[in-house]
């Protein structure tokens, strides 16, 4: 082979293939089979085998002689080169070993072959054969190894493997020898795979880009047969590349990729479902939806769609409006959506529960809490067994206060999934509404056993046990939770770098852009970032959720919330309990680290407020209160705190102002009733106060510990 | 249970203890000719109130301590059996019937995330770059690269973690139980080349059962075992796929076809889009699938 020229490479590696060919069609009954069956297929597959490698060889050789050929007799570039195309013997070389020691179940071989083909430097010619070859070495890599099993491409494969057929054990090497092999890519650091999911993610990406090299876009119907062809070979490239993403959780990196598909995805429901789940695991919600929305155009028959992008607009994105048609989708289709019907009626009586909470006039409170209520019963009745659609309806009983009601259906939720935290959680605070706060607790309690880290939980926990056990007890439970939360976001390890390495490190780079944010209420939802006045605390939610959701999937989740938002209510829960035992130093301590995370968030300056009210400072505390208004127009505590030092400072009319539009937002606040009574009374206006306190008096009976709208409403 | 079978099983308890330690490996061998031991382990799991299960638990853990890979793989093809006979009994409530059980799964879990030094494992792989060269290309030849913001961001190699660092877990508890048995199904899939077939049907059963129990396909399925509906996470249904899609590729369509379908049933109940994700990405690309590897019977 040293020094052979070009064409007699071609033949030598014809004549290698026609060998076997002639030798597979020999009649092996003619020898005995038994003790020369394996032999005689070595003998083939070494054929085949030295034919491929020298084919390889000569197209290495062939393209170099053209190059320089046209490098030195025309220097302008010439004529493109004719596709070359290979002879049916080359092909038959490179094609036929590996399929030979499949059949013969010797998977460890087969596999080698591959890699050796692959590991050869690229030829014009050897493309279309590569990335067919790249991609049936990653389906076998994704379907029939595993790590254990896996060896890497520059490794010698193991002497024994259980990916090969015991019965029938070849030969674990090839028995020949070349004295001019291909040539392979080399070089220093060279990326070499080092488990089945790297090279299947390696060999994917590189079909992947010759997929879209080779792309046929045109919609000629000339060209029809082409496409087809050319979207059915990047189609498994990308399901391939969703298996090994999938298994690794990289969900943001695989909606990259599919992004890429998407000039294929004309009218091809497939990719567009595929990248629509995508972004949707990747936590980019807001992109997800509008591809749902082509999703349901392309499939308008089936209900999983628009009720995944319900999920979506009724979590982050808070997009009640587009939620509401989407669910009315699923409801219109009737008895056609089957068992996805009850989930249809969950998801709409889900958003006019929340449009209920954002809602600013009474009148329309009322009107979209009925219209709630009608649909979880609608699908508490068509799904008896779902411990959602009763925990919801006790949700919403709960929130208009009928309260017996909504303990009898989350018991019935209980009954149903007695693991579900939020149905533990109502049931504490339907508990504490009736003021068992004993029994509150004890459930509470009992839950935490299950949900150890479960920080609403324990925010519960902190206000029940300051009533029933004294402040100091309140604090302690503060203390544990700091634990937890360090044990929970501080699980380093210092010696693995890179991006997503640990939520501490990605919460930490977060944290700087944080300072300027304004921290989401999640304590009081109602009156709280959820509300339609305060969207831009919204949207600072949102972008939070996203970046936390986009974190991997490995990391502990406790809810949608941001580590930092979490930390940041500890400090403030702790603040408050030392309010509550007049410690005002300790209280400041407290908000101060609070105020640390984000100073400019609502919640922080209403405590601070409530601080320099402690220490007797009544103006100071008024500037507190007016600041945090500023940033939260609609912060009931807030407001409430503010008219009853305005009713301090006489200041009667502008008081009864600001508790009028405070019992506006949230009109089932008995402390603010309470206050509007006072301010009343002191303007001498004593029928109307009298009403007041009556409210407030009757909404003081039914209301729990902590609002009912803290439990999370989500699909 | 059969006089035989017990007998079986307790024969395998007594000699694992007088073995000496030189012998261990040599034990692991001749585990594989004893074809009536398997049968007769899965009998003790699967009918749960045999005084055996204790010992069998204990001996299991035993031989998945002993660090000795074929004993690992001997104990860790019980595993999806283990799993579902643990959330069955769970969700009958009658939960000190699984002590046993729950005890030798957190231990496998507690032995699994650290490594041999005792620090917390983690889990990474390197998401491969095709700027940078590797043993199967160069970057030159292939062509221009969009040039999106993902690109860029992974220009180089980067590592990423997948799993891990975990806690240690004493206990389950409703919050980590579908993290701890994600992470076994995550070591069960590193050996799955080493699991015989039995296993990968107890495999597929687990999927079926775990994702229709409490829902209408029971019936269709005419499974009649307990009927209260499982909690399940998402991750947990994508590594359930992931083990079932090699099931399905190596000698199980049948079984792997069907829990696929009811993964994915309850996917799209519970609108879960990772799992929603890879089915379908398994879906669509068996059926273009045009090479099946082998796999020994």
């Amino acid at each position: 082979l040293v020094g052979a020229p070009v064409y007699r490479l071609s033949m030598i590696a014809e004549a290698h293939a026609t060998k076997g060919l002639c030798l597979e069609k020999l009649p092996s009954a003619s020898s005995s089979i038994s003790s020369h069956g394996p032999d005689r297929d070595q003998e083939i597959i070494t054929c085949y085998e030295k034919s491929g490698d020298i084919a390889l060889l000569y197209l290495q050789e062939m393209e170099k002689a053209l190059s320089a050929g046209m490098q030195n007799r025309s220097p302008k570039p010439g004529p493109v080169t004719q596709e070359q195309e290979l002879g049916y013997f080359l092909e038959t070389g490179l094609q036929r070993a590996h399929v030979i020691h499949f059949k013969n179940g010797n998977l460890t071989r087969g596999v080698g072959r591959f890699r050796e083909i692959l590991r050869a430097v690229e030829t014009r010619t050897t493309q279309n054969l590569r990335m067919t070859i790249a991609r049936q070495l990653a389906e076998i890599l994704l379907r029939g190894m595993c790590e254990q099993s896996y060896w890497s491409p520059l490794e010698d494969p193991p002497q024994q493997s259980p990916l090969n057929d015991s019965l029938r054990q070849g030969p674990l090497a090839r028995d020949y020898s070349l004295s001019r092999r291909p040539r392979v890519y080399s070089g220093e650091n060279l990326f070499c795979p080092q488990e089945n999911t790297e090279e299947a993610l390696l060999l994917l990406l590189i079909s992947e880009s010759m997929a879209n090299r080779d792309a046929v876009l045109s919609r000629i119907p000339e060209h029809n047969n082409d496409r087809l062809i050319s979207l059915q070979s990047a189609s498994v490239v990308y399901d391939l590349l969703t298996i090994a993403l999938g298994r690794r959780g990289q969900y943001e990196m695989l909606s990259e990729c599919l992004e890429r598909a998407m000039k294929f995805a004309f009218e091809e429901f497939h990719l567009w479902y595929q990248f629509a789940l995508s972004l949707m695991a990747a936590g980019k919600s807001a992109r997800a939806v509008k591809v749902l929305k082509e999703c349901i155009r392309l499939k308008p028959d089936d209900p999983t769609i628009p009720l995944l992008a319900v999920k979506l607009c009724i979590g982050s994105l808070h997009w009640l409006e587009e939620g509401e048609r989407f669910a009315k989708m699923v409801v219109d289709m009737g008895e056609k959506a089957s068992e996805f019907r009850a989930k249809g009626y969950l998801a709409i009586g889900l958003v006019y529960s929340l449009r209920a909470t954002d809602a600013s006039l009474r009148g329309m409170q009322e009107e979209y809490q009925k219209k709630a209520l009608g649909a979880f019963q609608r699908a508490q009745s068509l799904s008896p067994t779902d411990h959602l659609a009763a925990f919801y309806l006790a949700l919403q009983l709960a929130v208009s206060r009928q309260i017996p009601e909504a303990l009898g259906y989350v018991r019935q939720a209980l009954q149903l999934q007695g693991d579900d935290v939020h149905s533990l959680h109502l049931l504490a605070l339907l508990l504490s509404a009736q003021k068992h706060y004993h029994d509150a607790l004890n459930i509470v309690e009992m839950a935490l056993s299950e949900y150890p880290e479960n920080f609403m939980l324990l925010f519960t926990k902190v206000k029940l046990e300051s009533l029933c056990r004294g402040p100091e007890e309140g604090l302690l439970t503060c203390k544990h939770m700091l634990q937890i939360w360090k044990s929970c976001y501080n699980l380093t390890n210092p010696s693995d770098s890179g991006r997503g390495s640990s939520l501490l490190d990605r919460a930490v780079a977060d944290r700087r852009q944080l300072n300027t944010m304004t921290l989401p209420d999640f304590s009081d939802p109602e009156t709280g970032s959820v509300h339609a006045t305060s969207m831009a605390a919204s949207r600072v939610e949102q972008a939070l959720s996203e970046a936390a959701s986009s974190l991997q999937s490995s990391a502990p989740k406790q809810g949608p919330l941001h580590p930092w938002m979490t930390l940041a209510q500890i400090w403030l829960h702790a603040a408050e309990v030392y309010i509550s035992m007049s410690k005002p130093a300790e209280a400041t301590a407290c908000t101060q680290e609070a105020a640390n995370l984000f100073p400019m968030s609502h919640n922080v300056l209403f405590m601070k407020g409530q601080v320099a009210e402690l220490r007797g400072s009544v103006d100071e505390a008024r500037r507190w209160y007016e600041e945090a208004l500023a940033i939260s127009p609609t912060h009931v505590k807030t407001m409430q705190r503010l008219g009853l030092i305005l009713h301090q400072l006489q200041r009667y009319s502008l008081a009864e102002k600001i508790l009028r539009d405070a019992v506006q937002v949230n009109s089932t606040a008995h402390d603010v009733w309470n206050s509007l009574g006072e301010v009343l009374q002191a303007q001498g206006n004593d029928d109307a106060a009298t009403e007041c306190f009556l409210t407030a008096l009757e909404l003081e009976a039914s209301s729990p510990i902590m609002p009912f709208t803290i439990i999370p409403r989500a699909l | 249970m059969l006089a035989m079978e017990r007998g079986v099983v307790e024969e395998w308890l007594s000699e694992f203890k007088t073995l000496p330690e030189s012998g261990v490996s040599n034990y692991a061998v001749s585990l594989k000719v004893k074809a009536a031991l398997i049968p007769a382990i899965y009998r003790v799991i699967r009918e749960n109130d045999s005084d055996l299960l204790e010992p069998v638990c204990h001996q299991l853990f035993e031989f998945y301590r002993s660090g000795e890979p074929r004993l690992m793989r001997f104990t860790l093809q019980f595993l999806p059996e283990l799993i579902w006979s643990y959330l069955s009994v769970r969700a009958g409530r009658d939960p000190h019937r699984s002590g046993c059980i729950e005890a030798l799964l957190l231990g496998i879990y507690n032995l699994e995330i650290v490594d041999k030094d005792g620090q917390s494992k983690v889990l990474a792989f390197t998401v491969p770059s095709l700027s940078k060269p590797s043993v199967y290309h160069e970057p030159s030849t292939i062509g221009s690269l969009a040039l999106t913001e993902g690109a860029l961001a992974n220009h180089g190699l980067s590592r990423v973690v997948y799993s891990g660092p975990h806690l240690q877990r004493e206990t389950f508890t409703a919050q980590n139980r579908f993290d701890v048995l994600s992470f076994l199904l995550l070591c069960y899939n590193a050996a799955l080349s080493h699991m015989s077939n039995s296993s990968l049907q107890t495999l597929c059963q687990l999927g079926s059962r775990v994702c229709i129990c409490g829902y209408p396909r029971q019936q269709m399925r005419r499974y009649k075992g307990i009927s209260t509906r499982m909690l399940v996470s998402s991750e947990f249904l994508v590594q359930l796929i992931t083990d079932i899609h090699y099931a399905l590729c190596n000698g199980e369509p049948e079984l792997g076809f069907k829990a696929l379908d009811d993964v994915m049933y309850r996917a799209q109940l519970e609108l879960f889009p990772e799992a929603l994700l890879v089915c379908n990405a398994i879906k669509s690309s068996q059926h273009g699938g045009a090479l099946k590897p082998h796999k020994e019977g």
